[in-house]
């Protein structure tokens, strides 16, 4: 069982070594491979199981299905994948927690562990504003703690896909990321992987650190920054978009009402 | 009630062939209690090695079916009689354990004049002055011996009353029904715990505490340990990555044992009981057992039991909490508990066969003593 991290990075940022690089040196158990896809230039030396793909593209869909393409053509052998976003931080467990999870139980297509969002800005710097994937372990949500259903997905409109573990050849099965998706394509992703049939748990441990910030743009700052018709648009989009396999040769797009 | 040296000497005789009665005198109670289930197991040992001892209810035919599998002993019940019935005829060689919180149960068979060795039986040192009146102890009721559950509940009842005989015994959680899951994966995160003793009002005021203070917690679920059955109790506390322990007046504390054998983390209060085992996990120390929080502190509990979690769900939780929480458990077998109550019981036997010897020998022939 072989797993890679991919880096996809679109700007230059001291953020990739000061955080996701860093986060990796420090790994108690360290991954077999990274790929950094995107903005691999700014890099001087890095370590021998390091890949770099220099892009040009800028978003985040499709510098990760680059990567993907890639790890399928060169290394083989790599069977597991998990997104790391160059500002966010992996626990110094979260390898070492995905192989003994993982090894656990062979039948799972994807393990999401729990990520902590810790704020950046102001009041709110350095203390944990939130998590990720945790609702699957409150009561309620899903059928069975800890799984991801159809029901939970319902319920809870926001997987965080950056620190989930998905095997290659899932992700390549049911159609990588939608590129068309320009938000939520996250929570689109893993309702076709649910309806699909594929087995979805959660890892009850912290193996992520999503850093928040609405000065600087992040993921969670272009989610807060939409309004509410256009979050509505995406999320409903999202639901009609996992029925597709292969990503459908359309364009998608939000247009104000009215 | 005078007895001849004749009589002495049948009470010596019966003492000494174990001809004798056991009596532990046991509540009515229709919900769970630990109390309860603990009496059921010590008459089961004792039966099974050669006693003869009795559950005594009051109302006739009363049976705490809650208790389940611990009603019997084999093929057969555990064996019970009632105080209600009369049919009950003690002899001088029997013994009657009677509850801590019991004193006029205490004061009543004094006043009846029973023949036999009384001593309380205190599984919960809280419940002891809650029920005696003020300046009142139990050589006021002319008893000074006590069967204990734990040596910290000793050495309170050893304060409070210098001239108890104390003996000590332990008690057992069932290796066969507390065990850990077959992987340690398969752990989730909440909090399995049973209500404080005060209906749950303290321990829900913790639980609140904690969402307020730890808001990005709300996730973290708290599942109450009651109304179920013992598969469901145990399974409970075997998938809980989390057990915390809101009893601040306990005799030993089952509860967090049972978490201890399933390789569930503990945090909580001690209870003055708990610290015959509990010990607390310090950054300085390598002998912690559980995240242990000031007895009663809402805010430290709550402090404790998040950095419990915490420290869980970075995965950090150090090897030798596992290793010395099994250490904790070790003690509490079921062959320990035999152990004890089969020591405890015979001594018993042999300091009243000893008792009446000297009574004997005190007296010439034909006179009598005042029992």
């Amino acid at each position: 069982m072989k797993l890679a991290y991919i880096i996809p990075i679109h700007i230059e940022s001291e953020l990739l070594k000061t955080r996701a690089l860093a986060s990796l040196a420090k790994q108690r158990v360290q991954p077999d491979l990274v790929v950094i896809v995107g903005k691999t230039g700014q890099l001087t030396a890095v370590p021998e199981n390091y890949k770099l793909i220099e892009s040009d593209e800028t978003a985040y869909c499709s510098l990760v299905n680059t990567a993907v393409n890639t790890l399928n053509s060169e290394y083989p052998d790599i069977d597991w994948i998990s997104i790391l976003e160059y500002d966010d931080e992996l626990t110094e467990s979260s390898t070492a927690v995905f192989k003994r999870y993982q090894e656990s139980d062979d039948s799972v297509d994807m393990w999401a562990g729990i990520a902590f969002i810790v704020g950046e800005d102001d009041q709110e710097k350095d203390v944990i504003v939130g998590s990720g994937n945790e609702a699957i372990w409150a009561p309620g949500i899903s059928e069975e703690p800890g799984v991801f259903d159809y029901n939970m997905l319902i319920r809870a409109n926001y997987v965080y896909l950056n620190g989930t573990f998905i095997r290659k050849s899932t992700f390549i099965e049911i159609g990588m990321l939608k590129t068309k998706m320009k938000t939520f394509f996250d929570y689109e992703f893993a309702l076709r992987l649910v309806y699909q049939g594929k087995i979805c748990r959660g890892i009850p441990k912290v193996t992520h650190l999503h850093f928040s910030s609405f000065a600087r743009p992040t993921y969670i700052s272009q989610i807060a920054n939409l309004s509410q018709d256009e979050r509505t648009f995406w999320i409903m989009t999202a639901k009609k978009e996992y029925f597709y396999e292969s990503d459908a040769k359309r364009t998608l797009e939000y247009t104000k009402k009215g | 009630m005078a007895v001849s040296k004749d009589e002495l000497q049948q009470v010596y005789d019966n003492l000494e062939n174990s001809n004798y009665n056991i009596y532990f005198i046991c509540p009515d109670f229709e919900k769970p209690s630990g109390g309860v289930g603990l009496i059921y197991d010590h008459v089961r040992v004792l039966n099974q090695n050669g006693f003869k001892a009795f559950v005594l209810h009051e109302k006739e035919g009363f049976k705490p079916s809650w208790l389940e599998h611990r009603l019997k002993m084999g093929d057969q019940d555990v064996p019970v009689r009632y105080l209600k019935s009369g049919a009950l005829e003690l002899s001088a060689e029997d013994f009657i354990f009677i509850p801590e919180g019991f004193p006029h149960v205490m004061q009543d068979l004094r006043k009846q004049g029973t023949p036999c060795k009384l001593v309380v039986f205190c599984q919960n040192w809280y419940y002891v002055l809650n029920a005696l009146p003020p300046g009142v102890l139990w050589n006021n009721l002319q008893i000074d011996e006590c069967l204990s559950v734990s040596n910290s509940q000793s050495v309170y009842l050893k304060t409070i009353m210098p001239f108890l005989k104390i003996k000590n015994v332990v008690g057992s959680v069932d290796p066969t029904i507390f065990y850990p899951p077959t992987s340690i994966e398969k752990k989730q995160p909440y909090v399995a715990y049973v209500p404080s003793r005060d209906g749950g009002v303290k321990s829900m005021n913790v639980i609140k505490t904690f969402y307020a203070l730890f808001p990005a917690m709300r996730w973290i679920q708290f599942k109450p340990l009651v109304d179920l059955d013992f598969a469901t109790y145990s399974e409970t506390i075997r998938n809980a990555a989390f057990y915390c322990h809101f009893d601040e007046f306990s005799s030993w504390g089952t509860a967090p044992i049972e978490a201890f054998m399933s390789k569930t983390l503990v945090a909580g209060w001690d209870g003055v009981g708990g610290r015959e085992y509990m010990k607390p996990i310090r950054h300085d120390t390598t002998d912690g057992n559980m995240w242990l929080a000031i007895n009663g502190d809402i805010q430290h509990l709550v402090q404790v039991l998040v950095t419990m979690i915490e420290t869980w769900l970075s995965d950090s939780v150090p090897d030798y909490v596992y290793t010395n929480m099994d250490i904790a458990a070790q003690n509490y077998t079921l062959e320990a508990e035999k152990d004890s109550v089969l020591m405890a019981h015979n001594e018993y036997r042999e300091e009243r066969m000893k008792e009446i010897q000297e009574m004997i020998n005190s007296l010439p022939t034909e006179e009598k003593v005042e029992n």
